[in-house]
């Protein structure tokens, strides 16, 4: 059975010759810095391609680029023998281009069925679009078991995506383009988006380009890797010829660190360069020798201490119920759990966005004060959404360094802004901070780097306790290593971590003691040492979870 | 790029002259078409505004109201918070003062300055209850305060007219006694038919406190963060409550003290029309210079200099509305450069010539900077404007 | 009896003329735009309508010239902050300050005497309900367009492709764009609407109850709609409802004096506004504004 039709006369096959898409030259600047350098790329028909590259390579504008988001410089791209006019979404709409994009593009007021609405032209009809829906639903196995009169802002970050996907398909594309998809999904997740994608193109209905920053998925999901580097493609090969080592080699540009594979779910444990990680086992207890007195201030019992807190939850999310949580001085704790069992509230709470109605909280053994006005002191807060709560991209780099800690820099009321630049060079030196000079405003940096001013600032005031909420989402290899290495010293020196992520080789990886959070509560512990990825996953959906829709 | 940027600069310049003669032109055409001599009516701009010494006091004078009110806008708008209220906050603020100086103090200096801090309190207080449903009930302050400008004539039309309150004696008016001349703020410069009283020196020493406290102090750095993105004030402990109130409050007080400045410089009692239109013209000067604490100085003295011109042609017996078509043509000219030379900078920037970092601030415009593609997903490492010319929160950074 | 419809017919009358700027705002608002200058709209309509129908000797003629003041300040509103992105505000305000000018000086300079009125039209049968009757159905003729304007502005918004993707550039212009949405040109679009029928209102105020033409004498209408799309929540009824509030707040101003009750006359005048102020925290909820609303894209 027919899915969709193409656009007459072009029926995709595999005795079709040429290429599918065939992109040459495209080349785009903004401002100075170069996004694509005479990117050239073929897909052919039926054809799963990964995008591999760090972010900041030039993954993205490529893609906008293709699907007529972004108008580039230079060069052309071709859809099945038709040239396209650069920059025209609609034109590369109609021939087929479907985007899915990595910053979602839902609009959070609008109904689901108005949403998928959207894309298409002609008469606006709920019903004609609730049945092409359940239609896409029902072939593709996407789990669409929503309402669809439901907002979509009330919907969880993996039903979005579906409806994402269920909003391209309704294009009925020919080409699909998903950049980062897997960013935010789970494995299991994960999986079952590459299992769509693998029964679209099998069937010969679109050929399909994903980009992706993550090694292993890349190697698991695709016919072909196109490699980017700084804008440029420096490696397109098939991948059943590809190695992760070379892949990594390439993506880098160098000998990567050895931990480059990534959180893939291997056996090795490496270190990065410079840091030797040790064992899980090993740290649990050189953890335990090396007890900090090295904390601020004379040790006081726990970093962080919260007892019995409850909280209400917004939307869909589980509320807090009666959670308690220790964390150490020099313990790293991470803490897991299927999306929607509280822990977007804990972090609210604990990075000062909202109040919990009952329980208690102390850092240092100080109570914590549930106004929102002052910032709670020995807590280092490193936000998911790093750009909404956790910086200010219009200001720069010196600024943003000082923000929160206004006190250090000023003489009494007036901030000396050469304090302040002095204590900014500090800083952007010992974090490795790549900028060109500190009164750059932050915007401008790459998201590695914003994430290291962020963890510069925190850390630089010595912290009793760090929480690191999703510290890494979204970076690349070389800035992963960084943010890691950046917890493992402070934990070293003392502070107390708090780690939530929903990568679970991350948490494997750094944690002391991971701790696993159901319904707003904590529902048990475990040695990172002791389990593997797949029985965690277990463990957090265990009887009584709340899985997210 | 140092030379693309005077360049530019020098560009914006030549096309406000163009614009600002422009709109010169056009008002002279609106007068001879109306039946005026558009000649006399021009020379009599000139006489009024800058040809002579008096003049020239005259332009400052008028400009004082204007400088001052355009101070806590900027205040307000680094915080992100609109203030279209300024018109009945100047309107409160006199009758403020002139309460204060009537019943309470009367002469001499501390008359003076109690008149004049009654009269910033008087606005302070109007500029809160719009802050205070803005904190408490989210109504969007750009409505309130909008909407508080004509409850604000209402209310001082009662006070003026009621003989047990503010009414001048016959009592058949809606005009409030007049402070006695010993209560006026002492004049600056004092010649034959001329005065720039002192309230232009408070003016300025004000404006030029403010902007080196947002600059330099905590308060101003809490205010540019809430201004620049609100929802991170709380990871940075900023207690957004108090600063926006506040930030308001210091807007309706500078408003109100431009109103208690109004009460020595227009003699006569308070009526509801006595705010003429200085909190209109205080908050576009605001607006067109950017909320640029330093700019509103000399964009004020513009202002002035049109509004001290526009009395002069109305002498000659043009229609006395003529001044605000003159401010309204002259708005719409600084606006236009910035319009063009926005076309030019974009232009530059898709040839990979300008420094995307290198975006002074355009007059009337705040520059455009991107919106980040992915906001828990890490940005693509490539942050800089995109071509789609998006801009985000349009709110002045410094 | 008779009392009581007076204060009702007042009312109504200026509940819908309220309504035509209203709905032209909420249109504006809907697609992200916060418009300030429906004041200026609706007295360049005013003056405009005056002016022709003076000159025609005819109120019809006022009606097209009303529109077309309107739609000439949306003009320069839409291109200036939409398509040459200046800022909204100041182009709104720099909007109104020239227009207050311009039609204070024309005002003062030439000599608009009595402007022709526009005739009451009286629906037999509808008109003579009790009470509501003689104000619904018996009003000069620009006032019955409301029935037709009305349920189309709701159909437009919520039913068509039109509708949808002015709101969603209102919610998410980003998001809208990278869905295929001409965002700057729905957002024009939805001033050029809002001109028209605020240039409606004006030429309706001029032409259909005061009849002549004065010097700002949209008194803050303009201002008074952009605050019932407020109080109503960003949506039709809700909007319908604040104007209803308001048209019999200013109606009951106008009609109680004759009708022998006291009340302090700055009270009245001021009542509206203290309405706004007082309902609005009861009953808009923030959440409803369209996300985008006073953003540029």
């Amino acid at each position: 059975m027919r899915l969709w039709h193409h656009p007459a006369g072009s029926v995709p096959d595999g005795a079709r010759a040429g290429p599918e898409l065939s992109a040459r030259g495209l080349s785009k600047r903004f401002g100075s810095v170069t996004a694509c350098s005479e990117v050239s790329l073929d897909v052919a028909a039926g054809e799963i391609v990964g995008l591999l590259g760090q972010n900041g390579a030039g993954k993205t504008t490529l893609m906008n680029i293709i699907a007529g988001v972004e108008r580039p410089d230079q060069g052309s791209v071709t859809l099945g023998g038709v040239t396209l006019p650069p920059g025209h979404l609609g034109a590369a709409r109609a021939l087929g281009i479907a985007m899915v994009h990595q910053e979602f593009s839902l609009i959070d007021a609008l109904t689901v069925w108005e949403n998928v609405a959207l894309v298409r032209d002609g008469r606006l009809s709920r019903r004609w679009t609730a049945d092409r829906i359940r239609h896409l639903s029902e072939a593709f196995g996407l789990d669409m078991s929503v309402h669809l009169d439901t907002p979509a802002g009330q919907l969880s970050a993996a039903m979005r995506q579906r409806v994402e996907i269920v909003k391209c398909l309704v294009q009925e594309p020919r080409l699909i383009l998903l950049d980062e998809p897997t960013a935010i999904l789970s494995r299991q997740e994960a999986s079952r988006l590459f299992a769509i994608l693998r029964r679209l193109v099998r069937d010969r209905l679109a050929s399909v380009v994903v980009s992706n920053h993550r090694l292993a998925e890349v190697l698991g999901s695709t016919d072909r890797i196109v490699v980017l580097r700084a804008g440029a493609v420096v490696a397109d090969l098939r991948t059943a010829d590809a190695t992760e080592r070379e892949l990594a080699v390439q993506m880098l540009g160098s000998d990567p660190p050895s931990a480059a594979t990534e959180k893939a779910d291997t056996a090795v444990i490496v270190g990065a360069a410079g840091v030797p990680a040790p064992a899980p086992d090993a740290t649990g207890e050189s953890r335990a020798e090396s007890a900090p007195g090295a904390g601020p201030g004379p040790p006081a019992g726990p970093a962080l201490e919260i007892r019995a807190l409850r909280a209400r939850g917004a939307r869909h999310s589980a509320a807090l119920d009666g959670l308690s949580l220790e964390v150490g001085r020099g313990e790293i704790v991470g803490l897991v759990g299927v999306e929607g069992n509280g822990q977007a509230e804990l972090m609210d709470i604990l990075g000062n966005r909202a109040r919990p109605s009952s329980g208690s909280l102390k850092v240092a053994g100080r109570p914590f004060r549930a106004t929102r006005g002052q910032r709670l002191r020995g807590i280092g807060i490193v936000p998911a959404d790093r750009h909404r709560h956790g910086c200010v991209l219009d200001m720069t780099v010196a600024e943003n360094l000082a923000l929160g800690g206004l006190r250090q820099v000023s003489y009494g009321y007036l901030v000396s802004r050469a304090r302040m630049r002095r204590r900014a060079a500090a800083l952007i030196d010992e974090y490795g901070i790549s900028c060109p000079d500190p009164g750059v405003p932050l915007r401008y940096l790459s998201g590695g780097h914003q994430q290291r001013v962020i963890l510069a600032r925190e850390l630089s005031r010595n912290p009793a306790v760090l929480v690191a909420d999703q510290p890494t989402r979204g970076l690349d290899v070389a800035a992963v290593e960084d943010v890691w290495g950046r917890i493992r010293d402070a934990a070293g020196r003392g502070t107390g971590v708090l780690l939530n992520s929903s990568d679970l080789d991350e948490v494997l990886r750094l944690a002391t003691r991971v701790v696993v959070i159901v319904r707003g509560q904590v529902a048990g512990e475990v040695q990172p040492g002791a389990v593997n990825a797949e029985a965690l996953g277990l463990l957090m959906g265990g009887a009584g979870a709340q899985w997210a829709a | 790029m140092r030379s693309q940027r005077v360049s530019r600069v020098i560009l914006s310049g030549a096309l406000l002259v163009v614009a600002v003669t422009a709109a010169f032109l056009l008002s002279m055409a609106l007068i001879a078409l109306t039946g005026g001599s558009a000649i006399s009516a021009a020379s009599a701009m000139l006489q009024g505004s800058v040809e002579s010494t008096a003049s020239l006091m005259t332009s400052l004078q008028r400009a004082t109201p204007l400088l001052l009110v355009a101070i806590g806008t900027v205040v307000a708008g680094r915080a992100g918070l609109i203030n279209v209220g300024q018109e009945g906050q100047v309107l409160v603020g006199a009758v403020a003062g002139t309460a204060f100086g009537l019943y309470v103090l009367g002469s001499g200096w501390p008359g003076q300055v109690g008149t004049l801090l009654a009269a910033a309190l008087g606005g302070a207080v109007w500029a809160g209850i719009a802050a205070v449903l803005r904190t408490w009930a989210q109504v969007n302050e750009t409505v309130s305060t909008l909407l508080l400008n004509f409850v604000a004539i209402q209310l001082v039309y009662f006070l003026v007219s009621q003989r047990y309150l503010l009414q001048a004696p016959p009592g058949s008016q809606a005009i409030s006694r007049s402070l006695p001349a010993p209560d006026d703020l002492p004049n600056f410069v004092q010649g034959t038919g001329y005065a720039l009283t002192s309230g232009f020196i408070i003016a300025v020493l004000l404006a030029l406190v403010v902007a080196g406290l947002l600059k330099r102090s905590r308060f101003g750095f809490d205010l540019r963060v809430l201004g620049l993105n609100e929802q991170s004030a709380d990871t940075f402990g900023i207690r957004r409550n108090r600063v926006l109130i506040t930030s308001l409050m210091f807007s309706g007080a500078t408003a109100g003290l431009a109103g208690g400045v109004l009460l020595s410089v227009s003699p006569g009692g308070v009526t509801p029309t006595s705010s003429a239109n200085y909190g209109w013209d205080g908050l576009l000067v605001a607006l067109v210079a950017n909320y640029q604490p330093l700019t509103i100085i000399p964009v004020a003295l513009g202002f002035g200099i049109i509004r001290a011109g526009s009395d002069f042609v109305v002498a000659t017996g043009v229609n006395a509305t003529i001044a605000y078509v003159f401010e309204g043509l002259i708005a719409l000219a600084v606006l236009l450069p910035a319009v063009i030379l926005r076309r030019q900078v974009w232009a530059l920037r898709l040839a990979g010539v300008t420094e995307p970092s290198a975006e002074a601030p355009e007059p009337a415009q705040p520059a455009a900077s991107a919106r980040p593609a992915a906001s828990s997903g890490g940005s693509p490492g490539v942050s800089i404007p995109p071509a789609a010319a998006e801009t985000s929160r349009e709110r002045p950074h410094a | 009896m008779h009392s009581a419809a007076i204060l009702v017919g007042s009312g109504v009358t200026l509940a819908v003329l309220l309504l035509f700027a209203a709905l032209g705002e909420l249109i504006a608002e809907q697609a992200g735009t916060l418009n300030i200058s429906v004041e200026a709209m609706m007295l360049a309509g005013a003056y405009a309508a005056g002016a022709a129908a003076h000159a025609a000797g005819s109120p019809a003629a006022g009606v097209p010239a009303g529109i077309a003041a309107g739609a000439a300040v949306a003009f320069v509103q839409a291109n200036l902050s939409h398509r040459a992105r200046l800022d909204q505000f100041v182009v709104g305000l720099v909007l109104v300050i020239l227009v207050q000018g311009v039609t204070s000086f024309l005002i003062g300079t030439t000599n608009l005497a009595a402007v022709p009125s526009a005739e009451n039209i009286r629906i037999p049968g509808l008109a003579s309900v009790p009470v509501v009757g003689g104000a619904l159905f018996n009003q000069p003729w620009p006032f019955y367009a409301i029935y037709l304007l009305l349920p189309a502005v709701g159909w437009g918004l919520y039913r068509t492709r039109w509708g949808l993707e002015l709101r969603a550039s209102g919610e998410n212009p980003r998001a809208a764009r990278v869905s295929g949405v001409n965002v700057g040109r729905r957002r024009r679009g939805a001033i050029y609407l809002c001109g028209l029928l605020s240039g409606y209102a004006g030429a309706f105020l001029t032409i259909g109850i005061v009849g002549a033409v004065s010097e700002g004498m949209t008194a803050g209408s303009g201002y008074i709609a952009i605050a019932a799309v407020l109080l109503g929540g960003w949506s039709v009824r809700g909007t319908v409802i604040a104007c209803a509030v308001f048209g019999a707040v200013q109606g009951a101003a106008v009609a109680l004096p004759s009708l022998g009750v006291t009340v302090n006359s700055q009270l009245l005048t001021a009542a509206p506004y203290l309405v706004v102020l007082a309902l609005t925290p009861l009953i808009a909820r923030r959440r409803s504004q369209p996300a985008a609303l006073g953003l540029p894209m």
